[in-house]
């Protein structure tokens, strides 16, 4: 009997689940997300969080998105962190 | 030693990433924020069976990356979120590719450094990595889970495993077509809910 490969499986699946999603109207993505309580209209909603606004490790450099991180542009949007007081006195 | 100075080098743990990639499409109107939505469904569910360092969070933001640097190309004919998800499917695609040419330059680095004998003539497996396989079966497990208390839903996953159309489904399980409909309707209403939901189920 011929069995089929799990990643072979997946990727069917994957294919066949994903359009599904492709297929749902806007209206059932608003409203699932008024479901779960999230209002992706709001500034910072968690329905874009990952989407609009990312938290990643500072090191995360090493796989394929670091790309986006090349192009989310310099750390100019990131908060500074404060400088401690030590640092203002000159090194002997 | 430690002066007060490496005060300045330590890490700083987390970075927030206020401007990213799919934030300024969205501000160019390239993109809504149901679209977003969507597709953050999408690139959750195409990260599942990807290794725990690939998150759906890079497939998605390295496919805004690609169009917005013109790297990659929308067709006039394709709508922006379809061409967005065939952009993670490629990214991925490309990311097993690397990965099992990686894996086939193990043998040679071994030998390289004497701590195995010279592979050659070895045939190796042309099949897919192992880890794959083994990402693979937990990806289907959770996908499963997600569908536990339907079981037509489950009998359509199978089929779909498969490579079944929904006719050998239908004829297979015994299901009639409106039953078929009406499932993946329901199907799709959890897959929107388990992409949006947070943290991800």
């Amino acid at each position: 009997m011929k069995t089929t490969r799990p990643e072979l499986g997946l990727e069917r699946v994957l294919v066949a689940l994903e359009q599904d999603l492709l297929n749902a109207t806007d209206e059932e993505i608003e409203a699932s997300a008024r479901e779960l309580g999230m209002n992706p209209n709001m500034k910072g909603s968690v329905a874009l969080f990952g989407v609009t606004l990312l938290v990643r490790p500072r090191s995360h450099e090493k796989n394929i998105g670091a790309r986006s991180k090349k192009a989310s542009g310099p750390t100019g949007t990131v908060r500074s962190r404060r400088r401690p007081k030590e640092d203002d006195t000159p090194s002997t | 030693m430690k002066t007060r100075n490496d005060l300045k080098n330590w890490p700083q743990g987390l970075e927030l990433i206020r401007r990213t990639p799919a934030g300024q499409a969205l501000d160019l109107k390239l993109v809504t924020v149901t679209d977003l939505m969507r597709l953050k469904a999408i690139a959750r569910l195409n990260a599942r069976g990807l290794p725990p360092d690939v998150g759906w969070t890079d497939l998605l933001q390295e496919a805004f990356t690609r169009v917005l640097e013109g790297s990659r190309q929308q067709p006039d004919c394709v709508p922006i979120v379809a061409f967005l998800a065939g952009v993670m499917r490629s990214i991925k695609e490309k990311y097993w590719r690397r990965a099992r040419k990686g894996s086939r330059q193990v043998p040679k680095l071994l030998a390289d450094l004497q701590v195995i004998d010279a592979p050659e003539g070895e045939l190796l497996d042309p099949a897919p990595n192992p880890e794959r396989r083994v990402m693979a079966i937990q990806a289907m497990d959770s996908i499963n889970q997600l569908f536990s208390d339907d079981a037509q839903a489950q009998q359509i996953i199978a089929g779909l495993f498969e490579g079944w159309t929904p006719k050998e489904i239908c004829a297979t399980y015994g299901i009639s077509k409106t039953d078929y409909d009406s499932t993946r309707r329901r199907m799709r209403r959890v897959l929107v809910r388990a992409g949006l939901r947070f943290p991800q189920p």
